[in-house]
């Protein structure tokens, strides 16, 4: 396959606040192909979620193009945005508050058929054989279907927001830090579920997290961001093995680890803080906490393929 | 020297309207000066409670201290009067708390925040005298003296852990309980935080209890780990016996191969199987044994003594005598 289930083409989003414009997503160019992971990595502010839901046209793009199966639906109206929306869909980090807690976990379920299909109730023979078929997919024993949300864990309520999502037989899901909020028993099994629908249902996912270690485990590329900008983008394999910007080495560098002959590794912890996005000035953003800025830095960020695939805007300090 | 905290046989309940929670369990664990242990556990394992308990912070009737003993310094702790508690609570020991949003007053700035630890406990220094301390430990924990008169919502998270942090270290505690200290912040700025508390443990010689659910982070930080499971003490070592010994709790285990190995290429995780299970019941055998790969006949109807291999303790019948003494 060459083209491309989602694709986008210098896709920007800014925000109007009353200091000036907020550059959350700047010129993002990616393609994640039918069956296919894309992680996308960065710190909390660095616009991750942003990019997710422009993709999703739940924020108004300020300029460049989505395209789903080849086609921009930038350019769609309300009623072919009801018909793509059956195929992208998008689970949640916090399973707490993005269930509806005075909805039954039926109604939870089917309440994405009846938003698109525009009936009000749907209670056929046909119905219940659906969701409980989506139930059993996602891992819900049978006898929750009348129970609330309340009386579930974190766990079972991710379990319930992807059912939510699949219950329309989706292409796409974007999975916005879907496991950020479990612990880590219950994360694995949540990850494991995900791999399963992929592989039965040949889904793409964007995977949004800032945890490096869950996006290796399940992606096949892997974007960095930071203020919006990306600064890396490599197959998952080539980016753990070879990564080159700064920042993403100080990342890689954060994690913890329970290896303990690492622990007296020489840490390049980098100082300082997420500079804000507003009216931002041209060039790299990570120049400020940047230990090889130059002057050159502050003019320009461009991304440059330095390996087949793998693309990043900076390669200073590799020896 | 008498060791910096001993618990003995902690037994707390929580009474609810029409039941009773068992939050912990005969819960043994000791602390030395200027030691750093790591308490390892999921949500609802007791963690937080433990540390409520330390402090007698536990919410009013509800939460309750049923038996057992907490000795502070060699001092009893359970049954003290409040004022006796006052005086330990931000001066000898402190704590941290997970969410640094909530943890500071909004409508005080920081510099305030700070120096009202130093009127409560050391009242008899001049004013030039305290605010001097303030500027110094903020300093310290690397936020420029010249933003002290901000308020809280002037701060990115991570500053605002620092400054609390500032807050628990002013007084120079013995003894610092941590809950979570890094877990709402991002793994650059944690490692940050950690840098930094590793920076001030050094220079103030305070023993450390670090509560987190973060593997990761303790076999970075701390020199002894306790990994609690329903309010049991189920595995307790060094680091290294925790991450290096062959001879594991299967829960500790169980743990450690749900994290996504950064090193090596797996397909699948191995999740626990389950969950916790629930606090309101006590069991009749291993706390874990529904959850267990390797549960048998007796786990379920006796419940696990502890096994002591040198100082590395593992609560598992897998280690009985009869059972070979291993895995």
């Amino acid at each position: 396959m060459d083209r491309p289930l989602i694709e986008t083409k210098n896709l920007c989003k800014y925000f109007k606040t009353h200091r000036g414009m907020l550059h959350a997503v700047e010129d993002v160019n990616m393609k994640i192909f039918e069956g296919k992971t894309l992680g996308v990595v960065g710190e909390s502010g660095c616009g991750k979620s942003t990019l997710g839901r422009t993709v999703l046209r739940l924020h108004q793009a300020t300029s460049g193009e989505v395209l789903f199966e080849g086609e921009n639906i930038l350019k769609y109206s309300r009623q072919q945005m009801n018909r793509i929306h059956r195929n992208m869909q998008m689970i949640f980090q916090d399973p707490y508050s993005s269930l509806d807690p005075r909805m039954s976990i039926r109604a939870l379920i089917t309440e994405p058929l009846t938003v698109l299909s525009g009936k009000e109730k749907e209670s056929s023979k046909e119905m219940d054989d659906r969701v409980s078929r989506i139930m059993e997919m996602c891992g819900l024993p049978r006898h929750y279907s009348n129970l609330y949300p309340h009386e579930l864990d974190g766990g079972m309520r991710q379990r319930v927001g992807l059912a939510r999502a699949m219950i329309l037989d989706p292409k796409f899901i974007v999975c916005d830090e879907p496991v950020s909020a479990l612990d880590v028993s219950i994360q694995a099994q949540i990850l494991n579920l995900l791999m399963d629908l992929q592989d039965r249902h040949g889904l793409s996912y964007m995977f949004i997290t800032h945890d490096l270690a869950v996006v290796k485990h399940i992606s096949d590329e892997i974007m960095v961001m930071y203020m919006g900008q990306v600064v890396e983008y490599a197959p998952s394999a080539e980016l753990f093995r070879n990564h080159v910007h700064p920042y993403t080495r100080a990342l890689l560098n954060s994690i913890p680890t329970i290896d303990l002959s690492r622990r007296n590794r020489e840490r390049v912890t980098i100082t300082g803080e997420v500079s804000s996005p507003i009216n931002p000035a041209p060039g790299c953003r990570f120049a400020p906490r940047c230990p090889f800025a130059t002057e050159e830095c502050k003019q320009k960020h461009e991304l440059k393929e330095i390996s087949p695939g793998h693309f990043a805007s900076c390669t200073k300090g590799v020896n | 020297m008498a060791k910096l905290l001993e618990i003995k046989d902690l037994n707390v309940r929580y009474h609810t309207d029409d039941s009773i929670v068992y939050a912990v369990n005969n819960l043994s664990l000791s602390l030395e000066h200027g030691e750093k242990l790591g308490l390892v556990g999921e949500t609802g394992a007791g963690k937080t409670t433990l540390a409520l308990s330390i402090l007698q912070l536990l919410p009013n009737k509800v939460g309750k201290i049923e038996s057992g003993s907490i000795k502070y310094d060699g001092e009893e702790l359970i049954g003290q009067g409040e004022g006796y508690m006052l005086g330990l609570r931000g001066r000898r020991i402190s704590m941290i708390f997970q969410d640094p949003m909530t943890s500071l007053n909004p409508t005080q700035t920081v510099g305030d925040q700070v120096l009202e630890v130093l009127r409560l406990h050391f009242p008899q220094l001049t004013k030039e005298e305290k605010d001097a301390k303030v500027d110094e430990i903020l300093q310290l924990v690397g936020i420029p003296a010249s933003r002290k008169n901000e308020y809280p919502h002037q701060f990115s998270g991570g500053m605002k852990q620092r400054v609390v942090i500032a807050m628990a270290l002013i007084a120079e505690p013995e003894l610092l309980l941590a809950d979570e200290p890094t877990t709402a912040l991002d793994v650059t700025i944690q490692a940050q935080i950690m840098e930094l508390m590793r920076r001030l443990k050094d220079k103030f010689n305070t023993a450390v209890i670090l509560i987190t659910h973060d593997l990761g982070v303790v076999a970075e930080f701390c020199d002894k780990v306790s990994v609690v499971y329903a309010g049991r003490v189920v595995e307790h070592g060094t680091v290294e016996q925790i991450f290096e010994a062959k001879e594991k709790h299967p829960y500790t285990m169980g743990l450690i191969n749900c994290i996504p190995d950064l090193s090596k290429d797996e397909e699948r995780l191995k999740p626990i199987p389950g969950r916790m299970v629930d606090p309101r019941i006590i069991p009749t055998g291993c706390c874990f044994a529904d959850r267990c790969p390797h549960c048998m006949e007796i786990c379920k109807k006796q419940p696990p003594e502890i096994h002591d291999l040198d100082g590395h303790l593992i609560m598992c019948h897998l280690f009985d005598a009869e059972n070979g003494g291993k895995a």
